[in-house]
């Protein structure tokens, strides 16, 4: 029965409520009803949201369940695969190293063959240094020209004569020395 | 009792609608709020499942798309450049073919600080080899000949299928019987196989054209090995499990 309505029950509940509280209780009554529905509702959504989340998470470990086995059945390729790029990563550094040192020699028989060419060898920063016995004046000054022409044409760099004796045989002994200029081998 | 009983009956629709509320709120802090969080980890891992998914099949497919034939002659070829061990035996043998091919005479070769015949697991790198990514196996010969094959030695020495590097030489003339006389440092390499495959889901791309080209230069040098084969053993795959050499028997 409502309040305010006649009834026939002569013990009336609400009675004794003050109107305060008749306030409050309309709108405990309001928030009960907005709160009950929230979370239902509330509830409702989450629920049907996690089935279906649920769901695809299923079906995704299914799948990636089997993408795996077929990736593990293909092990021998990918393994293959992995271990060529990293030794190509090896080779493109060691072919970047690679330098041909050939123009060590090229360049010192372009000056004097064996056995006017007494010694040969390489020191820091690409430097050759060789010993040439000439006969006579004549052949040393044609060997200038002719590091002149190596330098013109860029084949070597700071040529030095470190040495030059001649003996009383008429016997020139010449020491020099100079930078070649290498390239990569490959 | 029948103060109780009043209290009830005028107080009924308060303890009702307080019993509801109560009700939604510990629904609201016990069954929502964990449900929500719950929820919103589950579509976090749904979605990083779901980009797996995608890498794993776009993985399938550049794993079927691969020729494995064509990848075996590439691993053949590289590891006959850069053996997965010392392999002394294609050093030597290499040596033995460069030097007939020049027709030039060895009358030494001497290997320094060889350590284990076989490759050490623990061994410390250099500095140098940590920059270029493999071992170094350092080595020096001493070659006889006339001086033009001594120098095609040098030249051709840095230019075949098992990659030397010379890292110093020197001459020395024999002026009455005409040849020159060589001792050249050089360096072979050798980069041990990676011991293990990674993740199933971590990336795998195909070579790359740059990569190809690398491969395909090493294959176009001449391999003058003699009699050993190089790379025919130690190219076989290991499939199981994961974690073990792939290139090892």
């Amino acid at each position: 029965m409502v309040s305010g309505q006649r009834s026939i029950n002569l013990f009336d509940t609400k009675a004794s409520l003050t109107p305060g509280w008749q306030l409050v209780e309309q709108y405990l009554r309001i928030a009960r009803q907005y709160m009950l529905w929230f979370v239902l509702i509330v509830g409702i959504v989450l629920v049907v949201f996690y089935g279906v989340i649920r769901f695809r998470f299923n079906q995704l470990e299914g799948e990636q369940k089997r993408l795996s086995q077929t990736i593990q059945n293909q092990n021998v390729k990918e393994g293959m695969l992995l271990a060529l790029r990293a030794r190509i990563t090896s080779l493109n550094n060691i072919l970047n190293t690679q330098f041909s040192v050939a123009p060590y020699i090229d360049t010192t028989l372009l000056l004097a063959r064996p056995p006017k060419l007494t010694s040969f060898s390489i020191g820091d920063k690409n430097t050759v240094q060789i010993s040439v016995n000439l006969p006579d004046i004549q052949e040393a000054v044609s060997m200038m020209e002719e590091i002149v022409k190596l330098v013109d044409e860029n084949k070597i760099r700071t040529p030095n004569l470190t040495s030059l004796t001649l003996d009383k045989n008429g016997d020139i002994m010449m020491g020099l020395s100079y930078s070649v200029i290498l390239k990569q081998a490959l | 009792m029948r103060l109780i009983r009043r209290i009830i009956r005028l107080y009924q629709s308060f303890i009702i609608s307080g019993a509801i509320i109560l009700f939604c709120l510990i629904a609201f802090f016990v069954g929502i709020i964990p449900g929500f969080n719950k929820i919103s980890s589950m579509v976090k891992i749904v979605y990083e499942q779901t980009k797996t998914v995608q890498q794993l099949e776009e993985k399938i497919n550049i794993l079927n798309a691969l020729d494995e034939t064509l990848l075996e002659s590439y691993a053949t070829a590289a590891i006959s450049a850069v053996p997965a061990d010392k392999s002394l035996g294609t050093i030597f043998s290499t040596i033995d073919g460069l030097t007939s091919q020049e027709g030039v005479a060895v009358s030494g070769i001497s290997l320094s600080s060889i350590g284990s015949v076989a490759t050490e697991a623990a061994k410390k790198l250099s500095q140098e080899e940590q920059k270029i990514g493999v071992n170094i196996v350092p080595f020096s010969i001493i070659v006889a000949g006339p001086i033009e094959q001594v120098r095609n030695v040098v030249e051709k020495a840095v230019k075949i299928r098992r990659l030397f590097r010379i890292r110093n030489f020197d001459l020395s003339f024999d002026n009455k019987s005409g040849t020159t006389k060589s001792t050249i440092q050089m360096d072979a390499y050798y980069a041990p196989n990676p011991k293990n495959l990674g993740k199933i889901s971590d990336v795998l791309k195909p070579l790359s054209d740059d990569e190809i080209q690398v491969i395909n230069k090493i294959s176009a040098l001449p391999l003058v090995t003699k009699s050993v084969p190089i790379g025919t053993d130690s190219s076989q795959i290991q499939t199981e499990p994961r974690s073990l050499d792939p290139f090892s028997p």
